[in-house]
């Protein structure tokens, strides 16, 4: 009656559910896709090791000047008061990956991660180095040796020196290449900077070289909440399980079950995969993308590739792995367009036209009026009364400006001093500003507003207005 | 009626992972919250008000907050992790419970 169910504890044994992660040891292959992420790996590397040593009028074309506070993209100049298009910019970062994302799956991970983008480049040292995949297994498990550690030693040398120059790269963004360049080649350099370029290297060593995938399967926050940006019309790398399975080793010259002719006869028990492990060789993170759609599959198509090569080789049509759509797989049409990637678009392109209209009209004045805090008032001649301020302006361009100041509308009070003012191109002045009240035309708190305007009569920028405050004594003592 | 625990503790991660959690996370809130921080304070203004005797320059003052912001945040990341692990007095809810 009562059957007794055989029951083993899992938890018990070490590694059952997280098994040691063998070592992944990617094969190389070619293919279209491959040239693609080769393209995207060169573009990116290109824009970061070159941008900083090219110059925009005599300047660092992209250059964050920390130690100056000021930001220099492509001949415009930024202040930390325009942090504010930086948030900006980040969130349309971040809509434009959830629009791709949403598009075509995860094409951030395969083709433009830095993540991968490091990966593949110390990949290609190592191969460079170490040989192809069984030639790199064979070395690792090979006792250490002359030849051993002269290969290995040599990648670790290739790798630190490529890490280094990346974290002077790095810094180079941050203070001028060329003087950093200069400190390094005069062993001069400032021991912070060595620092920053120690870190930034140590850690493109240690993501790039030594965690690679782990990366992606462990830390990466995108990996686990991508897939909420899916659904059945976004394109995934997917393998053809009604056409793959059963999978097996043939006879050359089997032909393919897509030519499988008599619909009515038994479908031959082969599919087209030949279980030749290329798809799986080939991933940089170690899956094994004829199990379905997983968390570890950055997208990279390099399964693609690999099975494309062998069906060419057996002669069977291309596409037993392919880009494809879940909605494609069941034999439905995909849409490109759709209520999700409508809305991802529809308010990207309104960010990034406010986005560029701001940038485009953005004020190069910035003012800001401060109260003098030694007194609320003082008596000026003849029964009047004065209020001092500092008046804080910055000209966040990079030429001189004349401004002439004045009060907006109907006011009784009056400036005292020069009201024509120079500050020269990226100049932070502070100008003493009096006003005064004549005798009993103002009693308490009056707000008042200083006008900024150009005396250029071309320009109507820039005109800036500050509101504050002026105090007189009240009527009755 | 033998529940077997199928949800495994978080440490049979691996070392990377578990590290890679704890460190990972707390590096980019720090950064964050240096660039927000940075982006309104001026660290010679900061420096002026605080410890004016010592000479931050502005270099020293951004590196000071990154890292005194990553102590924060690798504190309370570490923290957290360290709630999160199973104990065993505490029965662990799986789907079944």
């Amino acid at each position: 009656m009562n059957e007794r169910i055989p029951l083993q504890l899992v938890d018990g044994d070490e590694g059952t559910l997280y098994a040691r992660q063998p070592k992944v040891y990617p094969r190389e292959i070619k293919g279209r896709f491959q040239r693609l992420r080769n393209a995207a790996v060169l573009w990116l590397l290109g824009m970061f090791y070159v941008f900083p040593w090219l110059n925009w009028d005599g300047r660092q074309m992209v250059l964050f000047d920390l130690p100056h506070r000021k930001f220099y993209i492509l001949g415009l100049t930024f202040w930390p008061q325009d942090f504010f298009f930086m948030a900006w910019l980040l969130i349309m970062a971040g809509l434009s990956l959830f629009f791709f994302t949403a598009l075509a799956g995860r094409l951030w991970c395969g083709y433009a991660c830095p993540q991968t983008v490091w990966t593949e480049a110390f990949l290609w040292i190592e191969r460079k180095i170490e040989g192809d995949r069984n030639q790199r297994m064979r070395l690792d498990k090979a006792p250490w040796g002359a030849k051993k550690f002269a290969r290995k030693g040599l990648k670790q040398l290739a790798w630190i020196a490529f890490a280094l120059w990346t974290g002077f790269t790095f810094v180079g963004f941050f203070t001028p290449i060329r003087e950093l360049a200069g400190e390094v080649a005069h062993f001069d350099l400032g021991g912070w900077e060595m620092f920053w370029i120690a870190f930034y290297g140590f850690a493109t060593y240690g993501n790039a070289g030594f965690l690679r995938e782990q990366v992606c399967k462990y830390m990466c926050p995108y990996a686990r909440f991508q897939g909420a940006m899916f659904d059945r019309d976004t394109l995934i790398i997917s393998y053809d399980e009604p056409r793959g399975e059963d999978r097996g080793h043939r006879k050359r010259g089997t032909p393919s079950v897509l030519d499988w002719a008599d619909k009515d006869g038994e479908r031959p028990a082969l599919g087209d995969c030949i279980d030749c492990q290329a798809c799986v060789q080939v991933c940089p993170t170690g899956i094994d993308i004829r199990n379905g759609l997983q968390v570890g599959c950055i997208a990279c198509a390099a399964c693609i590739d690999a099975c494309d090569a062998i069906m060419d080789k057996m002669a069977y049509p291309r596409g037993l792995i392919r880009y494809t759509t879940e909605h494609a797989m069941e034999g439905k049409p995909s849409r490109v367009l759709r209520v999700r990637t409508l809305i991802y678009a529809t308010v990207l392109l309104l960010l990034a036209g406010a986005f560029a209209w701001s940038i485009g009209h953005r004020s190069m004045l910035l003012a800001e009026v401060l109260r003098d805090r030694n007194a609320l008032w003082r008596a000026g001649p003849a029964g009047s009364v004065e209020n001092s301020y500092t008046l804080k302006l910055v000209n966040k361009s990079d030429q001189p400006m004349t401004l002439t100041l004045s009060l907006d509308g109907d006011t009784p009070l009056v400036l005292v001093g020069r009201q024509r003012l120079d500050i020269a191109g990226g100049e932070v002045a502070s100008v003493p500003v009096t006003l005064r009240a004549p005798a009993g035309s103002v009693h308490g708190r009056q707000r008042v507003t200083l006008q900024l305007n150009s005396t250029d009569p071309n320009a109507s920028q820039p005109v800036a207005d500050v509101t504050t405050a002026f105090f007189a004594p009240s009527d009755s003592p | 009626m033998i529940a077997p625990r199928v949800s495994a503790s978080t440490s049979r991660l691996p070392l990377a992972a578990r590290v890679g959690a704890v460190a990972w996370p707390s590096f980019f809130a720090a950064g964050v919250a240096t660039m927000v921080f940075f982006a309104v304070v001026d660290p010679d203004r900061l420096a002026t008000i605080t410890w004016p005797t010592l000479n931050v320059s502005r270099g020293v003052g951004y590196t000071l907050g990154f890292f005194m912001f990553w102590v924060c945040t690798l504190a309370s990341s570490l923290f957290t992790s360290l709630l999160l692990k199973p104990r065993g007095d505490v029965p662990v809810d799986d789907e079944n419970a």
